[in-house]
């Protein structure tokens, strides 16, 4: 600091008497709280050092986040493979006659016609 | 309070304060709060003003003091600082009319005028009464470079380093600053000014 300019540069200045304002003392308990309010409200403040590392930490985070996410989201969605058909086995086509033997006299015949089945039974004997 | 030079090794508190040592900054308030508030209050006119700006000035501080450049003057910087925040405060608050006075306490306040001289008898509360109040005429700029050039007896150079205008600007504030407040010595406290064909100085 430069030494005081005694009274001002103009001496002769009416104004030069507030020079002596400089010797005014602040009251030594306002001081004190001074000081207690910065010590006070740099106990709120996260300190210093550790207040760049989070904020990294989160800048960083948030940039892995985004670099994962964002592709992710940009991407077509690929499509739900669709649910596997899966064919009916095919009912063998069946068609055909055929004549069962039987130990009596009667006679059976199996007639079937796709699904449908019909079975006779002839019995020259048989009397309804 | 005067702290020039480095009496209790203010590069070394500056520099472990920039670092984080939370004690030398603690110890770095102490050594400065009193010429923050002085000047706070010189500039605000107003005590509890110079505690709000005083806080701000110091919690800033402890932000950008690891930016500080030790080839700068830290007086300096710390002077622009607060000057910056008290103007900055005067502009959202507007003047006020009247200056809040220093307590009327005599041990805080007694003049010394131990030297014979043409202040020797003056009171200090009066003097500071009548700058209060012819002091709230001035524009803030015109205020700061008053109380930095007259009362904190800066050199008009590192004046307007702090207020970061040319030397010459700083000249006309003091010189518009002096008439306002000549004008208001002589018209409303001719009982503070000195008698003819006396000069004032140490």
């Amino acid at each position: 600091m430069s030494e005081p300019v005694p009274f001002g540069d103009d001496p002769d200045d009416l104004t030069a008497i507030f020079a002596r304002l400089r010797e005014i003392e602040i009251p030594a308990d306002l001081l004190e709280a001074v000081s207690r309010d910065v010590t006070a409200a740099l106990d709120r403040e996260v300190p210093r050092r550790h207040w760049i590392r989070p904020a990294a930490a989160w800048a960083a985070a948030a940039a892995l986040a985004a670099a994962l996410l964002v592709p992710a989201a940009l991407q077509p969605r690929p499509v739900a493979p669709l649910a596997k058909v899966v064919p009916q086995a095919a009912e063998p086509a069946r068609a055909g006659i055929s004549s069962l033997r039987t130990p009596g006299p009667a006679q059976v015949l199996d007639l079937t016609v796709g699904g449908t089945q019909v079975v006779m039974i002839f019995d020259a004997e048989l009397k309804l | 309070m005067r702290d020039d030079g480095d009496p209790e090794g203010l590069s070394d508190l500056i520099r472990k304060a920039a670092g984080g040592d939370r004690r030398a900054f603690d110890r770095l308030v102490v050594v400065k709060r009193e010429r923050v508030v002085r000047t706070a209050y010189q500039v605000t006119g107003d005590l509890e003003d110079a505690r709000d700006v005083a806080q701000s000035v110091f919690l800033r501080l402890w932000r950008v003091l690891p930016r500080f450049d030790p080839g700068q003057r830290f007086d300096t910087w710390l002077y622009r600082i607060t000057v910056n925040a008290a103007i900055d405060l005067l502009r959202t608050r507007g003047p006020k009319g009247m200056l809040q006075p220093l307590p009327e306490d005599p041990s805080v306040l007694e003049a010394e005028g131990s030297d014979g001289g043409l202040e020797a008898g003056l009171d200090l509360r009066d003097l500071q009464r009548a700058f209060s109040r012819l002091a709230a005429r001035l524009s803030p700029k015109q205020r700061a470079a008053f109380v930095l050039r007259e009362i904190e007896g800066l050199e008009t150079a590192e004046v307007a380093r702090i207020l970061d205008v040319t030397e010459s600007t700083v000249r006309n504030h003091v010189l518009q600053a002096r008439r306002t407040l000549r004008a208001g010595l002589e018209k409303d406290y001719p009982g503070l000014c000195p008698p003819k064909g006396r000069k004032g100085g140490a």
